[in-house]
C-alpha cells in the first residue's frame, strides 16, 4: 500500500480534523466581499481604519456574539455602547474594562479572552512585543477574535485583517432640518496570507433593516461591489 | 415509605401576576424571546410557554410583552409567604409563586387538613387581595401537593389528598409533570402515558436502565419525597455569617455581601462533599429583630443561586419594614438540608451556562487585577444625549447569567406592542418608550467621556449662538477643533483642525433639571456633517461650543 493511500485512510478514519483557523465565524452578509475564506477564521486579528470604521466592527461583534456569546471592551471609554446596541450587539454580554493601567493591559486582554469571543480594544500606547505575542496566541488557543480600533499601529504584531473606510457620506441631514438617518461606507480590506490581494464594498449603516446593507460604492468611479476583479492596491 | 404530608400554595402565572397586569389583560412573560409564563387571557389565545415572541404576537396582536424580573417576583410574594407565617413557622419556598409547609402540626392545631386547607386560602386570599388567585393543595410529599394544588377546580375548593392516597392520586396524570422533558419523551415512546404506569415499573430497573435523575422521578412518582429524608445534620460550624457594621440599609450592600457568604458556604459544604437543597436565611435587624426563611431548590443549589434567594429574600424585608426597625445588622446562611453532592455533569458541547461561568471566573480575575470597580457591565436607561442612556453597573453586582433588561432597542420605526402597568414596571421596557427631545437613532459610535471644546462660526466668522426660542442665531459654516489634552489627536481624528460645514440639523434643545438650581442645564445640540463627511453631535453651553459624539 502507499504511504499516500495509508494517510487518506488515516485521514479518513479520523474523520474531519480542522484546525481552530478553519473554523469559521460568521461575519454580516453583506461584508463578504471581504474576506476571502468566506467567514472570519477563529483567532483572528482584525485591525478598523478610518471614520466609520467602529460601525462596521460593532455590527461584525454582534454577528459573532449570536445569541449567546460574549464581547469585551478594554481602555475604549469613547464606545458608543448604544450605538453597539442599535446595530445588535446584546448588551446582557457585554463586559467593559474602561481605563486598565498601561502595564495592566495586557494582563487584562488575557483574562477577557478567556472568556468573551471577542474582545475590542484600542491601545493608546505602544505595547510590548512580548505581552503582544501572548495575547495572540490565547487568541488562536481559544478562537476568539481581537478588534483592534484606529490604534492598530501600536500593535507590534500585524493584524491579520485590516479593514478600512476610504470614504463616508451621511444621509438625512438638510439644510437645518431633518437628521442623521443612515450613512454610505466605501470599506477595503488588505490582509496577510491568503487575505492579501486587497478587496472592497459599499454598505450602509444602518440598513432599512437594522445592521448593515449593501449599497453601490460613493464614487461612482470605482468598481461596483459586485465587480469580482478589484483593485489590488488601494492608495 | 410516603412523603412528608405537605401543604402547597401556587399562585399559577406568577410572572405575569407580578406585574400587576389585570386577569383579562392578554399579558406575557419572556426570557431570551420566549413565553415563560402567560395571562389566563392570553392563554386562551392560543399563547404557551415555550413560544417565541414572534409566535406568540401572531395568535395574540393585543398581547403585552413584559421582561422578567425574577427579584420584583420574589419581592410582592413575601407578604404572601409572610401571611402563611401566621399559621406556621415552617414555611419553605421553592421560588416566587410557589411555597409550602409540613402540615402535620398546624392541621392538628386548626382541626384537621380541610380546617388548615381554608384558613390558609382566607390568609393568603387576603394578602393577595385582587392581585391573582392562590391555589392550594395538601398531600403526601411536596410534588403530589403541588400537583394537587395545580388540579384545584374552583378557586375556593383547595384539593385535600387523603393521607397515603398520594400514588392514587398522582396515577392517572400525565408523564410529562414531573417536568423532565427527555425523559417524559423516552417514557411516552415506551408507551407509559401516566405517572402510575411508571410508578409501576420496577425502582431498581429504572436505575438500571435511566439512572440517577430517573430514580429521583420514580419516587416522586410514587409519591414519595425526592430525596430520602436524610437524618444527619449539617455541623453547625457550616453556617455563614455576617456582621454588618454600621447596619446595611440597601439592599445593594447587603447583595454584596450575600455573595461572599453564598460563596463561603458552597465552598464549605463541597469540601464536605455536601450540597444544600434548602437553606435558611436569616436577617437580624438594628433593633434586635430576626426574621428567617428556609428556601428550597430542585435539585442542589450553586453559590450563585443561594445569592440570588439571598438578595431577594432581604429586598422583600428590607422593602416591607422601611425605617422600622433600621437596616440588616447581620446576616447569615444556614444550610438547612443537605444532601451528598454528586457533581454536575456539563453538556458536551458546551451549553450556555458553562459560558457564564467562564465569564464570571474571568470577572473575578479581572477584579482581583484591577480592583472590583474595574469591570463593568452597561445597562441601557432613558435619556436624552448619548451618554446619558448608558449606565456602567460593577459587574460584581449582577447575576451574569441572567437577562437584565431586554436591552436591544427596536430598530428604527418599528413598534412593539407594551403596556406598562404602573410606574416601576417601566424599567423593564423603557427602551419601547417614546423619550421626547432624544436625538433620533442612530447613535453615535464615539461618545467622547470629556466633551471637546470647539469653535463654531457661521459665514462672516462670527461665533454662532443659539437664543431662548431655540432658533441658531445663522447658518452654521465652520468647526475650528481647539484640541483635547489627553486624547492624542491623529488617533481619533480629532487633531486641532478647521472643516467647514456642509449640512446641519437642530437645534434640539435640552433643558434639564430646571427645577433644581444646582443640577440643572440648559443645552442645544446640533448634528453637523464636514466636507469631509465626517459627522458629529455637538452641544451648546453657556455660550460655548462642545463636541460630544462622532457618528
Amino acid at each position: 500500500m502507499e504511504r499516500s493511500d495509508v494517510v487518506r485512510q488515516l485521514h479518513e478514519r479520523l474523520g474531519p480534523v480542522t484546525l481552530s483557523r478553519d473554523q469559521l465565524l460568521d461575519v454580516p452578509k453583506p461584508l463578504l466581499p471581504l474576506f476571502p475564506f468566506g467567514g472570519l477564521p477563529k483567532g483572528f486579528i482584525v485591525g478598523f481604519e478610518g471614520a466609520g470604521s467602529w460601525s462596521v466592527a460593532m455590527s461584525m461583534a454582534a454577528t459573532v456574539m449570536g445569541d449567546h456569546g460574549w464581547m469585551g471592551i478594554v481602555g475604549i471609554e469613547e464606545f458608543g455602547l448604544v450605538a453597539a446596541a442599535e446595530l445588535g450587539v446584546d448588551l446582557n454580554r457585554v463586559l467593559v474594562v474602561e481605563s486598565p493601567a498601561s502595564s495592566r493591559l495586557a494582563p487584562a486582554m488575557g483574562a477577557l479572552l478567556e472568556a468573551v469571543d471577542v474582545l475590542i480594544v484600542k491601545p493608546r500606547r505602544l505595547i510590548g512585543a512580548e505581552p503582544a505575542r501572548r495575547i495572540k496566541a490565547k487568541a488562536t488557543e481559544k478562537g476568539r477574535l481581537v478588534f483592534h480600533l484606529d490604534g492598530a499601529r501600536q500593535w507590534p504584531t500585524t493584524p491579520d485583517i485590516v479593514v478600512r473606510s476610504i470614504s463616508q457620506r451621511w444621509e438625512g441631514l438638510d439644510d437645518g432640518h431633518g437628521h442623521l438617518r443612515h450613512r454610505h461606507l466605501d470599506l477595503v480590506a488588505h490582509g496577510r496570507r491568503s487575505a492579501a490581494r486587497g478587496r472592497s464594498t459599499s454598505i450602509i449603516v444602518p440598513g432599512p433593516h437594522g445592521g448593515l446593507a449593501t449599497s453601490p460604492p460613493i464614487n461612482h468611479s470605482a468598481p461596483a461591489p459586485s465587480a469580482p476583479k478589484l483593485p489590488t492596491k488601494v492608495a | 415509605m410516603p412523603g412528608i404530608r405537605m401543604a402547597m400554595v401556587w399562585c399559577p402565572d406568577w410572572p405575569v401576576v407580578a406585574w400587576g397586569v389585570p386577569r383579562d389583560e392578554p399579558a406575557a412573560v419572556f426570557t431570551a424571546n420566549r413565553v415563560v409564563s402567560c395571562s389566563a387571557a392570553a392563554r386562551n389565545q392560543g399563547v404557551r410557554q415555550g413560544q417565541t415572541r414572534r409566535d406568540a404576537q401572531g395568535r395574540c396582536p393585543t398581547l403585552a410583552v413584559l421582561a422578567r424580573d425574577e427579584g420584583r417576583e420574589a419581592r410582592l410574594f413575601e407578604p404572601v409567604v409572610e401571611s402563611l407565617g401566621q399559621v406556621t413557622p415552617g414555611i419553605e419556598v421553592t421560588g416566587p409563586g410557589l411555597a409550602g409547609f409540613p402540615t402535620r402540626g398546624p392541621s392538628r392545631f386548626f382541626g384537621g387538613d380541610h380546617a388548615l386547607a381554608e384558613k390558609v386560602a382566607t390568609l393568603v386570599g387576603s394578602t393577595l387581595k385582587s392581585m391573582g388567585p392562590a391555589l392550594i393543595g395538601i398531600a403526601d410529599g411536596a410534588f403530589a401537593a403541588r400537583l394537587a394544588a395545580r388540579s384545584v377546580k374552583s378557586y375556593d375548593t383547595p384539593t385535600v389528598v387523603p393521607p397515603g392516597d398520594s400514588p392514587q392520586f398522582l396515577a392517572p396524570l400525565g408523564i410529562d409533570e414531573l417536568g423532565i422533558a427527555p425523559l417524559a419523551n423516552i417514557l411516552k415512546r415506551l408507551g407509559l402515558h401516566t405517572l402510575g404506569s411508571f410508578a409501576a415499573l420496577n425502582r431498581r430497573d429504572v436505575v438500571g436502565r435511566f439512572g440517577r435523575d430517573a430514580m429521583m422521578a420514580h419516587r416522586l412518582a410514587s409519591g414519595e419525597d425526592e430525596h430520602p429524608p436524610d437524618l444527619r445534620m449539617p455541623a453547625p460550624d457550616l453556617s455563614s455569617v455576617w456582621n454588618f457594621e454600621p447596619p446595611a440599609e440597601r439592599v445593594e450592600s447587603c447583595a454584596f455581601v450575600a455573595k461572599l457568604l453564598a460563596d463561603e458556604l458552597y465552598d464549605a459544604l463541597s469540601r464536605q462533599g455536601l450540597s444544600c437543597v434548602r437553606v435558611a436565611i436569616e436577617a437580624e435587624s438594628e433593633s434586635g429583630e430576626t426574621q428567617t426563611r428556609l428556601w428550597r431548590h430542585e435539585g442542589a443549589m450553586s453559590a450563585a443561586a443561594m445569592a440570588d434567594r439571598t438578595r431577594w429574600q432581604l429586598d422583600g424585608w428590607l422593602r416591607q419594614t422601611r425605617g422600622q426597625v433600621g437596616g440588616v445588622s447581620r446576616l447569615s446562611l444556614i444550610p438547612d438540608e443537605v444532601i451528598a453532592a454528586t457533581g454536575r455533569q456539563l453538556g458536551f458541547w458546551g451549553d450556555d451556562h458553562h459560558q457564564a461561568h467562564d465569564v464570571s471566573r474571568s470577572v473575578s480575575r479581572l477584579q482581583a487585577l484591577l480592583g472590583p470597580e474595574a469591570v463593568m457591565v452597561p445597562e441601557l436607561k432613558g435619556g436624552l444625549a448619548p451618554s446619558e442612556r448608558i449606565r456602567l453597573v460593577p459587574a460584581g453586582a449582577v447575576n451574569l447569567a441572567e437577562r437584565r433588561s431586554q436591552s436591544a432597542p427596536p430598530p428604527v420605526g418599528s413598534t412593539q406592542n407594551t403596556l406598562p402597568f404602573e410606574p416601576s414596571a417601566r424599567s423593564a421596557v423603557v427602551e419601547t418608550e417614546p423619550w421626547p427631545g432624544r436625538i433620533p437613532a442612530p447613535a453615535p459610535t464615539q461618545v467622547h467621556p470629556d466633551p471637546i471644546p470647539i469653535q463654531l462660526m457661521d459665514q462672516a466668522g462670527n461665533p454662532l449662538e443659539v437664543n431662548a426660542r431655540g432658533e441658531v442665531s445663522a447658518r452654521p459654516a465652520v468647526l475650528v477643533i481647539v484640541g483635547h489634552d489627553n486624547t492624542p489627536g491623529q488617533e481619533t481624528g480629532l487633531a486641532a483642525s478647521r472643516q467647514s460645514i456642509a449640512r446641519w440639523a437642530g437645534p434640539w434643545p435640552a433643558n434639564q433639571r430646571w427645577w433644581d438650581p444646582l443640577t440643572h442645564r440648559r443645552r442645544a445640540r446640533l448634528q453637523v456633517t464636514t466636507d469631509s463627511g465626517a459627522a458629529y453631535l455637538l452641544a451648546i453651553e453657556h455660550h460655548q461650543w462642545w463636541l460630544e459624539a462622532t457618528y
